[in-house]
């Protein structure tokens, strides 16, 4: 008995594809949830990749009334060398300006202006990108990092007073956090990087403030810009590698490189160490408080006369990725606040694709009874088979459990896999009690007209902000209910496919005579349905850039700072995760197409039979089959094309109404736009 | 007391449109042995009459015994279904199995042993042995119309009834399935629905449906063959 209802079952095309279905949406689900876990790291990794620079030290050196620039060059730059060579040991990657405090140098007079000038020094390009600066001809330029001026005054001007005639500058963006610049409010200003060269320095050199340096000697800044190549996930690691590791291994180099130059005793270097406050000078391999030893320390001075002196202070200007590594969990709860939406309308359809498998095997079963009942075969099979049904969804849902917790960064909880069989079931008797889902000829139009106006008013870059400022402000609500409708077009969005699938498979029906692949598909336009969505999953990175709305709001150091970097951040990692997600799917939808080829060609190969039997023409078999081979394979390249498209207008509408920001400002008790970021369109041709 | 017996049976069909009356009143018994031949125009609720029988359908008025048992509950509804045997109008199998599967099937699930001998022997005499090892919808009306009948016959049912089992077929192989019945007759008891006059040889009494209604035609009326759309196909 358990034999013939086991031979029906495992024969049923229906029930193979539920068993695919369900262990293709477990694999989602499971996947999702462990990417909330994933997520996390991915910030923080997309962090330590793209987030410059992480932690920034300033080292004053004091140079004395020695202000010959070759030598203030050649000293500087073997420091630069001895930190970078120790610091790449460490793993980091490092970056190097030498500065000057600014008021060490006259602010320049021209056209009625004051103009502070500040440069900042380089021995390479790579050095500025370090601290995370970004431009487009990434050669041995001067750069401009950032200007205040007003009226035409232009910082290509003030800069070749000050380097003589050389007048070219490459403009400066990225994610950079005020340092090292200094923030010179209400002030005109331009702060330049350029080549740490004898003729740049001996030029800029001729600025110099005479009166500050012969009272307090020249002093230099090394801004130390040091980024971890490999991430760390734990704030404490990193907080202790940041704040106590890394400073004592620079002083340690810079002590280093003193006692190599001047000899073991003939040094003795004075370090003030800003980060943990402490003072203390060393000399001849011991450290001195001299504070509490300041006697001893004179002693010693005064014994090994000529003994040189230097001085310099460390400080600890920015750790950010501290931060940033404390905060990646409430920045991958921002990601799925930001695009849950978006990612729902994305997921949704894989579960319709279980409702639509598991009505078919359960109308499926039910003909089965209707047969069994008519023999008076016991009705208890009912329960045998649905058994089965369940069981081996249950399995499949297992199985991309156990598929997963082999994945190292998933393994998802017992907890989730409870719950996310609990969900295929549910969706299974949704589909079991209730008829044929479908959606009534009224609820398919307001629908299409809701996802038609979304996609429009993203399009052009309207959202609640916009609309407000255009003194649109009652529309907000309608606005917001169109927003609150996004989740539901996720269902829509499969169904709109599945019918256009079927409807595609219709169309070919007159063209030529293969009714009888025809009607052995008719039942399988949810599998074509899976595939061309799977496979449009796959294309939408290919056509949609969200780099370039990243780009751009880089650019913009005005959006920049409205958009926040954690939009910026979330939008990266939203590119990475369409990019990684899309990959799978194409997979799922190769199998997909495979399996639909190889349920044509058993037919192809019955037909043949049959035809052969009966001294058909095989010949015109042939034909039929492969040119409706060649026909399904359009469709669902047509379909996924379709899909694809749809999905990149639909990202390129999300992004617009979600990245679309700016300043409002009341001017006289009305509402007023100041400034108006609008994200370029996502789509590569456009 | 007949193996079968109608009476003032009523049944009503709920539809979207509307209720159908398919059973107005009717009345008769099928004794031991016996064999009803039931003819009437298209519509006119042969099938019904079979389905009420067999406890597929409620009547909404009347009383119907079958093996001396109100069909009324699932429980004797099955039991009447497995002690009879059912030739549907339109032939039904379970695709996924083969032919053979099916008919093995079908005994087992009705606690019966097979007699695969016997199987073989009817498919031969009904010109079937060709299509056992194939799936009911690789064969062809006729074919899958002859399977279901060994199927039917091969499990020594108790009471037989046929709808329609001349149908789809040529005349040659209606003459052979007509052959094969007038075996069981008077061992069997029968209920036989069909336009086919050839079938009338073989029945002790024909009743006539029209519109719902039986017509007390008997065996001395006999029904002009006429040439509906059935038989056209
Ligand atoms: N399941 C059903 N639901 C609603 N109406 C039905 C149903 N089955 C049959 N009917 C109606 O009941 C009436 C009798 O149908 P029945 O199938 O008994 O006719 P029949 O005599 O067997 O016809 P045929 O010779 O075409 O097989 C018809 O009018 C038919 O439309
Ligand atoms: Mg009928």
């Amino acid at each position: 008995m358990l034999k013939y209802l086991t031979k029906i079952m495992v024969r049923r095309m229906s029930f193979f594809l539920l068993i695919l279905m369900s262990f293709t949406v477990s694999l989602l689900i499971f996947g999702i949830v462990g990417q909330v876990g994933h997520l996390v790291d991915d910030n923080v990794e997309y962090t330590f990749a793209h987030y410059r620079p992480h932690a920034v030290y300033s080292l004053d050196f004091a140079f004395g009334r020695n202000t010959a620039p070759s030598a203030v060059r050649w000293e500087t730059v073997k420091v630069m060398n001895a930190l970078e060579k120790d610091l790449n040991k460490e793993n980091l990657s490092a970056g190097f300006l030498v500065t000057l405090p600014v008021t060490y140098i006259k602010p320049l007079k021209i056209k009625g202006h004051t103009v502070y000038f500040q440069a900042y020094f380089f021995r390479n390009i790579g050095d500025v990108e370090e601290f995370g600066f970004k431009f487009n001809r990434p050669e041995n330029h001067a750069v401009l990092l950032s200007y205040n001026l007003s009226g035409n005054l232009t910082p290509e001007a003030v800069s070749a007073r000050f380097f003589d005639g050389n007048a070219s500058l490459v403009r400066a963006y990225g994610i950079f956090r005020e340092y090292p610049l200094n923030h010179l409010s209400s002030v005109e200003y331009v702060q330049v990087a350029v080549p740490l060269t004898n003729k740049t320095l001996t030029e800029y050199f001729r600025w110099l403030n005479q009166d500050i340096l012969n009272s307090s000697g020249l002093r230099v800044t090394l801004y130390v810009a040091s980024n971890i190549k490999n991430p760390v996930r734990d704030p404490h690691i990193i907080e202790s590698l940041v704040t106590s590791k890394l400073p004592r291994s620079l002083i340690a180099d810079v002590i280093g490189f003193y006692t190599k130059r001047y000899g073991k005793g003939g040094v003795a270097v004075d370090v003030m160490n800003g980060i943990n406050g402490s003072r203390l000078v060393y000399f001849n391999g011991t450290w001195i408080d001299p504070a509490r030893n300041e006697e001893y320390l004179m002693r010693v001075i005064n014994r090994n006369r000529g003994i040189r002196s230097v001085s310099f202070d460390i400080s600890l200007r920015r750790a950010d990725i501290v931060d940033l590594v404390k905060e990646a969990g409430t920045q991958t709860v921002g990601f799925f606040e930001k695009y849950g939406g978006l990612l729902v309308v994305i997921y949704l359809p894989f579960f319709l694709l279980v409702l639509y498998a598991s009505s078919t095997v359960f109308r499926d079963l039910r003909n089965d009874l209707e047969v069994l009942e008519l023999r008076g075969i016991r009705r208890n099979l009912e329960v045998v088979q649905e058994f089965l049904i369940f069981l081996a969804a249950g399995l499949a849902s297992a199985v991309a459990y156990a598929f997963l917790s082999i994945l190292p960064d998933y393994s998802p909880s017992p907890l989730t896999f409870v719950g996310v069989t609990g969900l295929v079931y549910l969706t299974m008797l949704i589909a079991r009690n209730g008829s044929t889902w479908r959606l009534g000829r009224g609820s398919l139009l307001s629908l299409t007209a809701l996802l038609v106006a979304f996609i429009l008013l993203g399009y052009m870059r309207v959202n609640g902000l916009v609309l407000v400022s255009r003194g649109y402000g009652a529309l907000m609500l309608l606005f917001s209910l169109l927003m609150a409708f996004v989740p539901i077009m996720g269902i829509f969005v499969g169904y709109l496919f599945h019918r256009a699938c079927s409807g595609l498979i219709r169309l070919f029906e007159p063209m030529f005579d293969v009714r009888y692949y025809l009607r052995s598909l008719a039942g399988y336009s949810y599998v074509l349905t899976f595939s061309a969505y799977s496979l449009g999953i796959f294309m939408l990175p290919r056509i949609a850039s969200l780099d370039k709305v990243v780009n751009a709001v880089l650019r913009n150091s005005d959006y920049m700072a409205i958009v926040g970097y954690n939009g910026v951040t979330s939008l990266g990692l939203l590119a990475d995760y369409l990019d990684k997600l899309s990959g799978g799917f194409g997979v799922m939808g190769l199998l997909a197409i495979s399996l639909i080829f190889i349920v044509s060609l058993r037919k192809y190969r019955s037909v043949r039979e049959y035809s052969s039997l009966r001294g058909g023409d095989l010949k015109a078999v042939q034909r039929s089959f492969l040119k409706f081979l060649f026909l399904k394979i359009g469709l669902v390249v047509v379909l996924s094309v379709a899909v694809a498209l749809v999905l990149a207008v639909f990202l390129d509408a999300y992004i617009g109404v979600t990245y679309t920001s700016g300043k409002l400002l009341v001017e006289n008790g009305r509402l007023t736009l100041q400034s108006l970021f609008k994200p370029p369109h996502v789509l590569i041709w456009g | 007391m007949g193996v079968v017996e109608f009476e003032d049976v009523f049944v009503k069909y709920e539809t979207y449109t509307g209720s159908v009356l398919a059973l107005r009143g009717v009345t008769f018994s099928l004794g031991k042995g016996e064999t009803i031949l039931v003819m009437g125009p298209s519509g006119s609720g042969k099938t019904t009459i079979l389905r009420v029988i067999l406890g597929l359908v409620q009547p909404m008025h009347g009383t119907v015994r079958v093996f001396g048992m109100e069909p009324r509950d699932g429980k004797t509804g099955l039991e009447i279904r497995r002690r009879a045997g059912y030739l549907t109008q339109e032939g039904k199998m379970i695709n996924e199995l083969t032919v053979w599967e099916n008919i093995m099937f079908y005994a087992e699930g009705r606690g019966r042993r097979v007699d695969e001998e016997r199987v073989r022997e009817l498919a031969r005499e009904l010109n079937v042995e060709a299509v056992l090892n194939k799936h009911p919808n690789h064969l062809s009306g006729g074919e899958l119309k002859r399977a279901e009948l060994v199927m039917v016959l091969s499990d020594e049912p108790e009471l037989l009834l046929l709808d329609e089992p001349t149908s789809m077929l040529d005349a040659e192989n209606s003459e052979v399935v007509i052959d094969l019945l007038s075996t069981f007759k008077g061992r069997v008891p029968m209920i036989v629905t069909s336009h086919d006059p050839r079938l009338f040889e073989i029945s002790d009494r024909v009743l006539e449906v029209v519109g719902g209604v039986v017509g007390k035609s008997l065996r001395e009326t006999a029904p002009s063959p006429r040439r509906d759309s059935h038989l056209e196909r």
